[in-house]
């Protein structure tokens, strides 16, 4: 990077983190720290929301996916806009009704404690341990990329976000993440335009599609219906909405967020907004990736996207290998490179046979890069077996380094960073304010100052802070821990929501019977989970069925035994 | 109390909040339809 971009960088950083820090001073009592005195616009809530879930890895992980596989990704949040209007009409009014901080504390109202202290108790373990990897996961890609130790880019981005999270609270949140998505959308944008400008002079944004489309990267839509893929319509739909209303609804990061909405139309209004916006802005970052994608149609990609494995291979006994599958690699992209072009004519010519014909000969040709690649992934597993060889987080800052001008190269690093602070900073907070609200205000200190509760939150922050920053130093040293720590949400969300639609809607059920129907769908989930009997993202709807499910079996159980013991007596 | 304010509180470009719903549910009906004919048109 050249001086330029590391100006850019951290002058977008440290503006960004002084103007949170300016606009969240003076928060000195609870209502003011954990709940941004309610007097947040739509606008900030929905981007807060929206800069909450989009993490770091949102932005690297999916042009690196549709480079690879295409665009169905996109149809994981197709359930997230009718989510978004449940929330609307059932927790958002309940909520703000109840003045509550945390969404946990609503469930002692409608329940019994002990059934807010448990799903008080899940999320701060899911939050608590996904909280280390949303620091970790872009620090080791950054730290690759720009040369630099793991240790250095984690201390960087979380303490940071440590120190303006502890000093100004939701406010700083909400502020940070407000200008960090203005900053994001504006990047994002312009690499895209970039991306077409250095695609070869007469192939335009249209045809860059269509080529990347005859090579199946434009795979929006799937109809059918399949237990094992995450990425159907009907996965999405369904699928897709029990996750979002769990997150969105029970996961005290985002309940937190669109509580400092001024009213209740407010968060109606930025939650709303975010159902508008999110399903375009992800199939546009897509899109971003299927342009990338054509971009190497024309320009030779690298073997492997993480230099990191790559150099490791270099420098192994297995060198000699590795040189002859370069080489193959080599005359694999001349040859795709050749039918590609023939492809490109055969578009301008829209000659319908000849470009049938080209679409066969591309995919082909792209198969065999496929294969050659599998089989330096093999190599390089054969040489390290804890060798990381899926490369899609790399794609997309590979080319930014690669071929982006100075300036906008330290853009979009900065952009990596910011989406990693926004979505840490709601968990920190999340994560102090569940702490001392649920835990340290109802449990251990009842009778505490308003500003000793504040105090106490710094504190909570603070420590939660510290224990992500430790854990995400951690990480590093196990690897496989990241994809099953990713998993754990749906582990752990369905059971959760369960008890909020017990809550909302089945006004019979008390809080014994739901306090037992969580624990005993909880046991069940992490069974199918564990045995991978269905895609992750079922496990939310099965999650959530089982605890109504078991709660009215209970219900009605427990009621009998009344009856009995009172005719009994 | 809350429900009044709400009432009063109404969301842009339409009259009601069930208004606001249907127009959400409606542009996701047609992002998926948007996204078939685009999956069609380059595969």
């Amino acid at each position: 990077m050249s001086y330029i971009d590391w100006a850019v960088l951290f002058t977008t950083i440290l503006a960004i983190v002084g103007y949170g820090v300016y606009k969240s001073r003076g928060a000195q009592s609870m209502q003011a720290y954990l709940l941004g005195n309610q007097s947040l616009p739509w606008y900030t809530v929905c981007l807060s929301v929206m800069a909450t879930q989009a993490s770091a890895i949102t932005f690297l992980s999916a042009p690196g996916l549709a480079y690879t596989s295409g665009m169905s990704f996109v149809q994981f949040y197709f359930g997230l806009p009718l989510a978004m209007i449940v929330l609307c009409i059932t927790f958002v009014p309940i909520f703000h009704r109840l003045k509550v901080y945390t969404a946990y504390e609503y469930l002692e109202q409608r329940f019994d404690l002990n059934t807010r202290a448990l799903t008080a108790f899940l999320f701060l373990i899911q939050r608590g341990l996904s909280t280390g990897i949303t620091i970790y996961a872009p620090s080791i890609i950054l730290s690759t990329i720009l040369n630099i130790d793991t240790t250095y880019t984690t201390l960087f981005i979380g303490g940071l976000v440590v120190f303006y999270t502890v000093y100004g609270g939701t406010k700083a949140v909400s502020y940070t993440q407000l200008l960090q998505m203005s900053i994001i959308f504006c990047g994002l944008f312009a690499a895209g335009i970039m991306v077409v400008h250095l695609l070869p002079g007469d192939v335009g944004f249209t045809k860059a599609i269509s080529i990347a489309g005859k090579m199946g990267r434009t795979n929006v839509i799937d109809f059918s219906f399949d237990w094992n893929n995450p990425y159907t319509v009907w996965s999405g739909l369904i699928g897709g909405f029990f996750l979002q209303l769990s997150y969105f609804g029970t996961d005290q990061s985002q309940v937190g967020r669109y509580l400092t909405g001024s009213s209740v139309s407010q968060s109606r209004l930025g939650l709303l907004m975010n159902g508008l916006v999110k399903i375009p802005m992800q199939f546009l970052i897509l899109l971003i990736g299927v342009l990338v994608f054509t971009f190497y149609q024309y320009n030779k990609a690298p073997i492997f996207f993480n230099s990191y494995e790559l150099n490791k291979l270099e420098a192994s006994p297995y060198k000699a290998e590795l040189n002859k599958i370069k080489t193959d690699y080599n005359s694999a992209f001349e040859s795709k490179q050749q039918e590609v072009i023939k492809l490109d004519k055969a578009l301008e010519a829209k000659d319908e046979t000849l470009i049938n014909q080209q679409r066969t000969a591309v995919k082909k040709a792209d198969e065999e890069t496929k294969t050659i690649r599998k089989s330096l992934t093999e190599l390089m597993l054969k040489n390290d077996a804890k060798a990381s060889t899926n490369d899609n987080n790399y794609v997309f800052l590979s080319f930014v380094t690669q071929y982006l001008p100075k300036g906008l190269i330290g853009l979009l690093i900065a952009i990596i960073f910011l989406a990693s602070m926004g979505s840490t900073a709601s968990a920190l907070n999340s994560l102090a304010s569940t702490s001392v609200v649920d835990i340290y205000k109802r449990l251990i200190n009842k009778e505490a100052t308003d500003q000793q509760y504040v105090k106490a939150s710094r504190w909570a922050t603070l420590i939660w802070g510290a224990v992500c920053i430790v854990m995400a130093l951690f990480t590093s040293k196990i690897g496989n821990l990241l994809e099953a720590v990713n998993i754990l949400g749906s582990f752990i969300y369905g059971t959760i929501l369960g008890v909020f639609i017990v809550a909302f809607y089945i006004k019979k059920v008390r809080g014994k019977a739901v306090f037992y129907a969580a624990i005993l769908t909880e046991a069940i989930v992490c069974i199918i989970g564990f045995n991978e009997w269905v895609a992750y993202l079922w496990l939310n709807v099965i999650g959530c069925l089982l605890v109504v499910f078991f709660a009215l079996i209970i219900q009605r159980l427990l009621k009998k035994k009344t009856v009995e013991l009172e005719v009994n007596h | 109390m809350e429900d009044k304010q709400t009432e009063k509180d109404l969301p842009p470009f339409v009259n009601t909040w069930k208004q606001f719903y249907f127009l959400l549910g409606f542009w996701l009906v047609l992002l998926i339809a948007l996204f078939y004919a685009f999956t069609k048109y380059f595969e």
